[in-house]
């Protein structure tokens, strides 16, 4: 129906891109690869795979000013927040002098899609032609980008990753479960450590894939853990993915969240993955796209949504609040919007509301890049319909930004936090006379009888 | 039993209020403005509570600046808007809603109908300190302010949604003489815009609404613009008694279930809070005296000459430079020497300031010496030109490098930061090569040290210098002058000095101009010689920080913040032939004007014009967008392709009469907006063939914006997209059975990028549309999800979409190869033009710009007649899609996936090999897209030679500083030409 296409390589074309060094598989011996942090605990577990694979990986956990302030020299200002982060770390952890830039490359994973975040690569390279135009950066993805500058991923390796996703997620709910009410201070925290420990044994010994062994294992331990039983608010973190899961992008947002007394409850990486094999699956359904790949995708997705289902089962029987089953959340995307709004986290961000909704977490923080491109109407734009759908949800979004101030974020939180403390109080209050008003009618009864 | 105490500390003032045991008599209140003297501001307070009550007190502390406070003195604390809520539940039972305006925060609260409280974003548009900030602008104070907004007479748009944007908007209507009546009332209605739009987002405000907060209590014209805005009489619009300490009794209400304490107690706890080690803070600027002076010495050797006015009998050249904020004046000898010179914040009237000094010049020189030239740039260039007859006008980069050379003829950089614009540029074989400005976001940077000084009470010169000794310069962040301004109080209540603010503001300052205008990597990226000038170099601590962060020695002539000034002198010097025209001593003695503004109703536009009448009665109009409104012919639109897209593009709708045979199926409506500004030809003609009638939303206007600003739900998503939400008021208010508006994550393939997606807002902005504006229904409005390269899964969406119609499959596919029949007749007729349009130009020597954008920067209310504007300066304009097709497929860093801005980078490669044409970009302000598609633009036309222009475009209507950034580049486009036709000669 357009006119008829022109094939790429019959145009005359003008090559104006400039000259950067390629990732190649040869430097597995010769580089350090660095990895900015996004999720602490996925991230330390990936990390360990990948060295047991041979490689020589490194976790930055810079994060003092300097780093904001070197993104802020080489990223343009427009630019969202998380590539301000991923670029300021990087170039900061290399003018540490700790590393040599000559065996040094950069890894960072790269979604693809409409969302400008794909860009992220170009602009760590253009960063570092200025200063170390030696330093390779090698992409993590999933959708056949930077071919020449793609890191080796095999099946093998792509499974591993996927087990480590799960594992970390479970961790991640375990963990924010059990925190807020440990009776020993640091309980928790030992706990998380000693399950990173084990799930790292269980990858040396390739019996990773035993699931069931694993959890269990980490639901016991954490069972362990001496709780209060006091009742806290409970609050739901979503949004774009970067500043979603990490400190340095959210301002340590879980520990604010942790040291206001309340339980953080934050969706799971998976979540992402299956959301972009999802979308891969509606692009063919849509448009009649890549049918081919899409195939393999909803194979994949079939198969990741089952191993969720079977984790989730662990976690409910082990007593413990599981996370959302994927098919939940996209019935519950579907109650806000059309599953077609597919560009950066997309529906998944109203999606993972609604289940937080109807999960019984009903206070949220939407947290999202200043001026982030799909949030104004997947994050911004959907809180409308969300109210409507669920009353008493109470959704703060915040904007993420080198150069918004503390206290305006916070501020703005807690006030989400005092309206939760209210509805909460007012629920409680409800409850009590529900309870008493459900005594008194028995009371007669049992008398009659 | 105890008495309740509320404290509530803002970002500005300090609250204070006891209440009766009992609750319900307010013992106690006071409000006291703290300078970021929090804590002393506190105790001060409760001394004076101490007084006259004893006893125990149960105690909340609120507020904003409250949080930090409370939490280092383990004093309880209560959020401000729950506070609130709970003062308000106790004495105005049946209020529906409540606006609370603060010093820093804006909030609403509805109540009754879902409860629901908001406070503002980020962007503190629409507050107290914006209202200040806008008070020093008027050069008065917030009550005269207020005394002013009640004479207005009308009322101009002014951008709200921030105080930088307000400031480029308020700042050219001051320059052209507009009334500071109608400018107060003007920023007093943008703060009412910006509440309504920014924070009700949807809701409607109604019922009895409460006006909280300070501004709210003082300030009678903007409880006179809220009034009317929301349209309640005075038994729905209630001010508090008690309004600016109405937190302070919530909090004081919230405080009785607290355990009382003897008063002493909490001053006590007071006392002993810590400050805050959350500060970040740099290096000292200056180790020691003797560095300094070392350093003051060294500057010294570029100060310039000076002869005595009074005494020196011969020729001289008058130059002008009317600045934004400020006005310069020099008058030189014919060998460089400063005879005069003259530098005053223009205070709202820059034509005075010259009347009065020409009239100096005039006495002092007793008739000894001949004014043989004068040269006037500048933002006021046109104006001041007109009233004192100057000989030449010119553009401010052309005045900076004729000054620049003067010190140094090997420059090859200067970076000049003024009050309101940073501007670079390099030199290049003694031409300028490219050119950097600021764009909206971060200008106003200079004259912000300067509001600043004076909010505390001091001159510039004594604030700066208070930074050169700083132990610790604060670190306060380089987006905006905004969140500056949030970061300088923060650091504040965080107990840094104000030597230490002084230094960390003069290093935001440098740090913006490098990374953000020049956006440099390196310092080696600036060049060898490089000269700084400018006003705010005038700051030592600015110039060092300069110097720090490049490691560079620069040049700072003595007379940095003259440069436009003595640059323009010496182009009068170089230029004049024959009698200077510059108005007289006697006339000047005699000469008077007078102004007024009134509506231009030449075109749809109806610009706000302002006519200065001078005494000999000639006029000067400015404000308008083209020459309509200076009463002569416009230029013709033959050479803009902008007016003739979006003529042919409307002629789209009344195409064929409705429906051929019968009554239509239906009235379809499609907002002209966003996608449809390309896309209209196929869904009109798609429509049309289906036997509908097509209705389209009527123009874009700012009121057509400001009627659908309730439905906005992002205050920072681009203005094309805001505007939609007006389009679909006037769809839903034309009748039209359903308003068609379609979800394309892709665009349509054009085989010459890795993808071809629309941006996230284009794709998916029916989604938000849908959710955010009632009036619109599953029945009413029609979002299917299309991918138009693909016809067989458009049809079935198409025929799902529109299943009620009974449409056949085969009909929906022959009318949607009827309107892509048409996309490509509509698209073809603009490449003809565009053809057109350039054998012209070329016949006729004209220069060619290629204005590239997207297809929607054609409605005249996002381009603000950018194209028109281009046309009266004497250059042909074509568009990107109408030349991308004559450039090569371009391999470029970015991953290439986006339709629009692979045309863009198309474009770019096809006027690199046009020796008469240029490319200028044009963003919307917010495009998150173009912050990585204008690095690449720029590159693909540096790396051959071509210089790159960028224009950002708002809500903001002046075109003032586009006149300026576009004359510079044509002026630097003209020099370049002229200089390889010299050499072209010379070989």
């Amino acid at each position: 129906m357009s006119k008829k296409q022109t094939t790429e390589e019959s145009m005359p074309t003008a090559d104006l891109r400039d000259e950067y060094p390629r990732f190649t598989r040869a430097m597995k011996g010769t580089h350090k690869l660095l990895v900015p942090n996004m999720l602490p605990v996925h991230f330390g577990i990936i990390l360990d795979i990948l060295r047991d694979d041979g490689w020589d990986v490194e976790l930055l956990t810079n994060d003092a000013r300097t780093v904001i302030d070197e993104g802020l020299k080489h990223v343009h200002n427009d630019t969202c927040f998380p590539a301000l982060c991923v670029t300021g770390q990087f170039i900061d952890a290399l003018k540490s002098g700790k590393y040599d830039p000559d065996h040094t490359a950069l890894l960072i994973t790269q979604s693809g899609g409409g969302c400008r975040a794909s860009n992220y690569i170009p602009l760590i390279r253009k960063a570092l032609r200025a200063e170390f135009p030696q330093v390779p950066v090698a992409s993590l993805n999933f959708a056949g980008l930077e071919k020449d500058s793609g890191f080796p991923l095999d099946l093998k390796t792509i499974v591993k990753l996927a087990y480590a996703v799960f594992y970390g997620d479970a961790l991640m709910a375990l963990y924010n479960q059990c925190k807020p009410y440990e009776r020993e201070a640091g309980a928790a925290d030992a706990a998380r450590d000693a399950c990173v420990a084990a799930i790292g044994r269980a990858y040396k010994e390739g019996k990773y894939r035993r699931y069931k062994q694993i959890v269990n294992g980490m639901v016991a331990r954490f069972a362990a853990v001496p709780r209060s039983r006091e009742e806290k608010v409970k609050v739901g973190i979503v949004g774009e993915i970067y500043v979603k899961y990490s400190p340095l992008g959210n301002s340590r947002l879980e520990e604010f969240l942790l040291a206001e007394g309340c339980e953080p409850v934050v969706p799971g990486l998976m979540d992402y993955v299956m959301y972009c094999a999802v979308n891969n699956v509606n692009d063919a359904k849509f448009y009649a796209k890549n049918r081919r790949s899409a195939f393999a995708f909803g194979l994949a997705y079939r198969y990741l949504h089952h191993m969720q289902r079977k984790i989730n089962r662990l976690l409910a029987r082990g007593g413990f609040a599981p996370l959302h089953d994927f098919e939940h959340l996209r019935k519950c995307a579907d109650k806000v919007l059309n599953q077609g709004v597919k560009m950066g986290e997309g529906w998944l961000i109203p999606a993972e509301m609604a289940a937080l909704a109807e999960t019984g977490t009903e206070n949220i923080v939407c947290a999202q890049p200043f001026g982030c491109l799909p949030n104004h109407i997947a994050g911004k734009g959907a809180i409308r319909t969300l109210k409507r759908l669920y009353e008493h949800e109470n959704i703060v979004a915040v904007d993420y930004d080198p150069s918004a101030t503390k206290v305006n974020q916070e501020n703005r939180i807690k006030l989400m936090l005092a309206t939760a403390r209210e509805n909460k109080q007012e629920k409680g209050a409800a409850e009590r006379q529900a309870a008493e008003r459900a005594r008194g009618d028995k009371e007669p009864k049992e008398g009659k009888g | 039993m105890a008495l309740h105490l509320g404290i509530d500390v803002g970002s500005t003032t300090v609250k204070v209020c006891v209440l009766a045991e009992d609750r319900e008599q307010i013992l106690y209140k006071s409000y006291e403005r703290h300078f970021a003297r929090v804590k002393e501001c506190v105790l001060g307070q409760l001394a004076a509570v101490g007084k006259k009550f004893g006893g125990d007190f149960t105690v909340r502390i609120t507020g904003s600046a409250g949080l930090g406070l409370a939490e280092r003195s383990g004093i309880p604390f209560v959020q401000e808007v729950q506070a609130a809520f709970k003062a308000i539940r106790k004495y105005y039972p049946d209020a529906d809603a409540a606006v609370e305006l603060g010093g820093e925060d804006a909030k609403i609260i509805f109540i009754t109908g879902g409860v629901e409280q908001r406070m503002n974003g980020s962007c503190a548009g629409g507050t107290g300190a914006f209202i200040d900030q806008m008070a020093t602008l008027l050069n008065c104070s917030v009550a005269e302010m207020d005394e002013l907004s009640a004479r207005a007479e009308k009322v101009y748009p002014i951008a709200s949604r921030c105080g930088v944007f307000a400031k480029s908007d308020v700042q050219p209507l001051l320059n052209q003489g507009a009334r500071r009546e109608d400018i107060a009332a003007s920023i007093f209605q943008a703060v009412v815009d910006q509440t309504v739009a920014g924070l009700a987002q949807g809701r409607r405000i109604k019922g009895k609404v409460l006006f909280l907060g300070g501004p709210l209590y003082f300030i009678r014209g903007l409880r006179r613009a809220f009034q009317t805005t929301l349209g309640l009489d005075d038994e729905h619009a209630v001010f508090p008694e008690n309004a600016p300490c109405f937190m302070a009794i919530g909090a004081a209400l919230a405080s009785c279930a607290e355990q009382p304490m003897p008063l002493s107690l909490l001053q006590k706890k007071l006392a002993v809070a810590k400050g805050s080690d959350d500060i970040v803070t740099g290096e000292p600027l200056f180790k020691d005296r003797a560095e300094y002076e070392a350093f003051v010495a060294r500057h010294r050797r570029s100060d310039l000459a000076f002869a005595d006015i009074t005494a020196y009998t011969g020729e001289a050249y008058l130059g002008v430079d009317s600045g934004s904020t400020t006005t310069k004046l020099v008058l030189i000898t014919p060998d460089g020497k400063l005879l005069y010179q003259h530098y005053q914040s223009n205070n709202g009237q820059p034509l005075d300031i010259v009347l009065e000094r020409l009239r100096e010049i005039y006495s002092l020189a007793g008739g000894r010496i001949r004014i043989r030239g004068a040269a006037v740039t500048g933002y006021g260039e046109d104006m001041l030109k007109a009233a004192i007859k100057a000989d030449f006008g010119i553009v401010e980069t052309v005045a900076h490098f004729k000054a620049a050379l003067f010190f140094d003829p090997l420059v090859d950089f200067i970076i000049d930061i003024g009050g309101q614009d940073i501007k670079c540029f390099k030199i290049k074989n003694g031409a300028i090569d490219s050119i950097m400005l600021n764009e909206a976001c971060s200008s106003g940077c200079g004259s912000f040290i300067q509001t600043f000084a004076k909010a505390m009470g001091m001159e510039i010169d004594e604030f700066s210098k208070l930074g050169l000794f700083a132990k610790h310069p604060v670190e306060l962040g380089s987006r905006c002058t905004v969140f500056m301004n949030s970061s300088v109080k923060q650091a504040q209540k965080e107990g840094a000095s104000v030597e230490d603010i002084s230094a960390g503001l003069s290093a935001s300052i440098v740090k913006n101009a490098i990374y953000k205008v020049i956006r440099a990597k390196t310092p080696d990226e600036l060049g060898e010689h490089i000269l700084v000038q400018g006003g705010t170099f005038l700051n030592d601590a600015v110039l060092r920080s300069f110097e720090t962060e490049t490691g560079k020695q620069v040049v700072r002539p003595g007379i940095a913040g003259l440069m436009g000034a003595f640059g323009a002198a010496l182009y009068a010097k170089e230029n004049v032939r024959g009698e200077s025209t510059l108005i007289g001593e006697a006339e000047l003695k005699y000469f008077t004007y007078h102004a007024a503004g009134r509506v231009c109703g030449g075109c749809t536009s109806h610009c706000n014009v302002n006519v200065l009448t001078f005494s000999d009665g000639r006029k000067f109009i400015s404000g308008n967008k083209c020459e309509r409104g200076a009463g002569r012919r416009p230029a013709s639109d033959i050479s803009d392709i902008y007016a003739y897209k979006y003529k042919r593009l409307l002629a789209e709708a009344d195409r064929a009469p409705a429906a051929k045979k019968g009554l239509p199926l239906a009235k379809v409506g499609l907002p002209l907006a966003l996608g449809f500004y390309e896309q209209l030809p196929l869904w009109a003609g798609f429509f049309e063939a289906c036997g509908f009638k097509v209705v389209l939303s009527e123009p874009s206007s700012r009121q057509l914006y400001f009627k659908g600003q309730h439905t906005v739900a992002s205050d920072t998503v681009c203005y094309p997209a805001k505007l939609t939400h007006g389009h679909i008021e006037s769809l839903l208010d034309k009748g039209v059975d359903l308003i068609f508006y379609p979800c394309e994550s892709y665009n349509l393939d054009e085989g010459d990028a890795d993808n071809h997606y629309n941006c996230p807002v284009v794709a998916y902005y029916p989604e938000l549309l849908r959710a955010n504006n009632e009036r619109l229904t599953a029945n009413n409005f029609v979002a299917p999800y299309i991918d138009p390269n693909n016809e067989k899964t458009t049809v079935r969406a198409l025929k799902k979409a529109l299943a009620r119609y009974k449409l056949s499959a085969r009909r929906i596919r022959r009318a949607l190869r009827e309107g892509f029949a048409r996309l490509e007749r509509y698209r073809s007729d603009v490449r003809a033009e565009a053809d057109k349009i350039l054998h012209a130009a070329r016949k006729e020597g004209r220069h060619v710009i290629v204005l590239a954008g997207r297809p929607y920067h054609i409605d005249p209310e996002i381009n603000h007649g950018i194209g028109k504007l281009l046309t009266s300066l004497g250059v042909a304009v074509l568009s990107e899609d109408a030349v991308y097709d004559r450039g090569e497929r371009v391999l470029v860093n970015v991953l290439n996936q986006w339709t629009y801005h692979a045309r863009l980078y198309r474009a770019a490669e096809y006027v690199t090999r046009q020796r008469d044409a240029d490319l200028v970009q044009l963003v919307s302000f917010g495009c998150g897209i173009d912050a990585i598609t204008t690095d690449e633009v720029r590159g693909i036309l540096e790396k051959r030679g071509k210089l790159y222009t960028q224009i950002k475009i708002d809500e903001i209507n002046n075109l003032g500083v586009v006149k300026i950034r576009l004359r510079s580049m044509l002026a630097a486009v003209e020099e370049q030409k002229r200089r390889a036709d010299e050499q072209k000669t010379n070989n």
